[in-house]
């Protein structure tokens, strides 16, 4: 307890040094904690972004389709309609569809553009996926009337509005070219770039008679009761429907998953390095407190303080800086994450660039509370470290050279 | 007197009925036979158009025996020169020269257009009569052409239905509009020029014109041709490909 008080009053004894020094640390856990705050948004934004607008939790298809470097219509599923009553009744599920996606042309004058065409069932989609309920302008597609919903970039970069006719050109399943006109019904906006920049939906009916699969579907997407079970869930499925490839969605997502870990890395080394020049700058001013204060650690000792005691003081020295630092960066920090989660970041600046996330428009950081804690417990170790070798060598001096002398 | 009339008569029907008579699979088969030959070697200038009017010109030479072989090399624009593409039967290689590597041509790689035009490695591949996936039906018949409707009920052909309009005289299509599943047109190829080689009349100017794409087409010029050429055995194998 002694030298808890002493550490204290020697902190209140040089405040602009104690300020000085903490401020560092603040400044790098203030950026440690928005990092992590907006990776965190980011990764939240990204899943929610997959899962309920192209992957759902797991997804069967047909055994080959997934061999295939992009959509193929030589690898579906042909009764699709049999295989989802089954899985329907499947305990665990909580919804599942079917879409059937093609790769054609959308045509609009002298523009014709690569597109996903997916075709979807309007009873259930909406059950799964959030997509038919994301229209911006328009109406949604509600029946198997034939019409188009395509994505607002997409709509804005072929300069469409709701009632345009387009024309998509796709291969039958067979071969055959079969161009289709459609009106726009609806223009949606997901958030998620794939699907607003280069997809476009019709009713499933349409699109099975684009490909001339009167019953086909590439793909059976199911939303698990909760998230947690999609892995299990996948087990269950490819027990009970072997013919199918069944995939959770961190398989399906394994691309956006490793590089989001990659990032994380990549900020983690360079918030490493703002923090190991805090800790520099914390471990310099321990030095210089000992050096300044080698008389009155000379006469601690000869008061009969042991030099565990003396190391005491300094090591909590560092970590009532580490304490303080941290306090004002976490509020610092969640106050930024709070405003910046309000308002979000805007990504307007980086146009269609892709930045490697299925993001668009804005991010919005997240104050997860785990990542908070973890950035203020790492800034107390770091502060104890720092301050760990100056108390070692505070406590290691020989009395009567400390005070004679006043050098350790 | 009344001689004159009646030799002029039987004159008219001798010329008239054999060109009744003939069905629309007999123009076809006509059409193929005028279009096959037995070997040829060429020299072509391709001129893709974009809309916006951006052309792109490819200057190629090429051999060909039959439905079967072909092999065709870029002579122009220097980026692509060397770049050689090879056919035998329904396979299709390309071998880069920059790299050094060939690569086969295959699935859904072969229906995408040929440097980005309206000949797509299907095109090029194509060999079979028209006849054997197609059934002809006469839609319509002027002093100087004959048009006929094409149609397959084998789905996997490209175009299900393809209208040909065919000039009488030298039997070659003057225009070919090519349409899909229902029928709507997607693709028209015109002949713009023909030219006489010998006792045969071939077309040397095409043009490949999209009609979903306003302003896109890919025309076809044939600048040199010479048919019957005997090519050395090894001229359609791989080792040439990437000599």
């Amino acid at each position: 307890m002694i030298a808890l008080r002493l550490a204290y009053r020697n902190l209140r004894r040089n405040r602009r040094r104690t300020v000085l020094t903490a401020s560092a640390l603040t400044v790098g856990l203030i950026v440690l904690i928005t990092m992590m705050g907006m990776l965190d948004g980011i990764d939240s934004q990204s899943i929610d972004n997959l899962i309920y607008y192209d992957l759902a939790h797991v997804k069967g298809f047909a055994d080959g389709y997934l061999d295939e470097d992009f959509p193929d219509l030589e690898h579906t599923i042909p009764h699709a309609d049999s295989l989802l009553n089954i899985v329907r009744n499947l305990s665990g599920i909580s919804a599942a569809t079917e879409r059937l996606e093609i790769i054609g042309m959308l045509i609009q004058g002298s523009e014709e553009v690569f597109v996903r065409i997916i075709g979807v069932d309007p009873a259930q989609d909406t059950d799964v996926f959030r997509t038919l309920e994301a229209v911006r302008s328009g109406l949604t597609i509600s029946t198997d009337e034939p019409v188009a919903l395509i994505g607002d970039r997409l709509a804005s970069d072929l300069s469409l509005n709701v009632g345009d006719v387009i024309t998509l050109l796709v291969r039958s399943a067979p071969g055959a070219f079969n161009p289709k006109m459609l009106p726009i019904a609806g223009i949606i906006s997901t958030g998620h770039p794939a699907v607003d920049r280069m997809t476009v939906y019709v009713p499933l009916a349409v699109a099975r008679d684009m490909t001339l699969l009167p019953e086909g579907a590439t793909e059976i997407a199911i939303m698990a009761s909760k998230l947690t079970y999609s892995k299990r869930l996948m087990d269950k499925l490819t027990q009970i429907l072997p013919q199918l490839e069944w995939r959770s969605w961190q398989t399906l997502a394994d691309d956006f998953i490793q590089l989001a870990r990659m990032k994380r890395t990549g900020n983690g080394i360079i918030i490493g390095i703002i923090i190991l020049v805090a800790a520099i700058g914390l471990g310099n001013t321990m030095i210089m407190s000992i050096h300044e204060r080698t008389r009155e650690i000379g006469a601690l000792r000869a008061l009969g303080f042991n030099s565990g005691l003396i190391w005491r003081i300094f090591v909590l020295e560092g970590f009532l800086i580490g304490l303080f630092a941290g306090i004002i960066a976490v509020v610092i920090g969640v106050a930024i994450l709070v405003y910046l989660g309000h308002t979000g970041i805007s990504l307007a600046g980086y146009g269609d660039m892709d930045i490697g996330y299925p993001v668009r428009d804005a991010i919005y950081p997240i104050v997860n509370v785990a990542s908070v804690a973890m950035s203020f417990v790492f800034g107390l170790v770091i502060s104890v470290l720092a301050s760990w070798g100056a108390a070692r060598h505070a406590a290691r001096g020989q009395i009567v050279r400390a005070l004679r002398e006043g050098m350790l | 007197m009344k001689i004159i009339p009646i030799i002029l008569i039987l004159l008219t029907i001798s010329i008239i009925l054999p060109c009744q008579a003939q069905t629309a699979a007999e123009w076809i088969e006509k059409l193929d036979k005028q279009m096959f030959y037995q070997s040829a070697e060429y020299t072509a200038l391709m001129t893709v158009h974009s809309p916006g009017g951006t052309d792109r010109y490819f200057r190629m030479q090429g051999k060909v025996v039959g439905d079967q072989f072909a092999l065709m090399e870029y002579l122009d624009p220097p980026r692509q020169r060397g770049t050689r593409y090879l056919k035998r039967d329904d396979n299709l290689w390309i071998y880069f020269p920059r790299q050094d590597r060939t690569m086969q041509i295959q699935g859904h790689m072969l229906r995408k257009g040929v440097q980005g035009g309206d000949m797509s490695f299907e095109d090029m591949t194509e060999s079979s009569s028209l006849l054997e996936k197609y059934e002809a039906l006469l839609i319509g018949e002027t002093d100087t052409t004959v048009t006929i409707m094409l149609e397959s009920h084998d789905m996997t052909v490209s175009y299900p239905f393809r209208e040909i309009l065919i000039d009488k005289r030298t039997v070659i299509p003057i225009r070919i509009v090519n349409s899909g599943v229902g029928r709507m047109p997607i693709k028209e190829i015109i002949t713009l020029a023909t030219k006489r080689f010998g006792d045969r009349i071939y077309p040397v100017s095409t043009e490949i014109r999209s009609l979903l794409v306003k302003d896109k087409w890919t025309r076809f010029d044939i600048e040199e041709m010479k048919f019957g050429v005997n090519f050395p055995e090894d001229t359609f194998t791989k080792k040439m490909l990437e000599r």
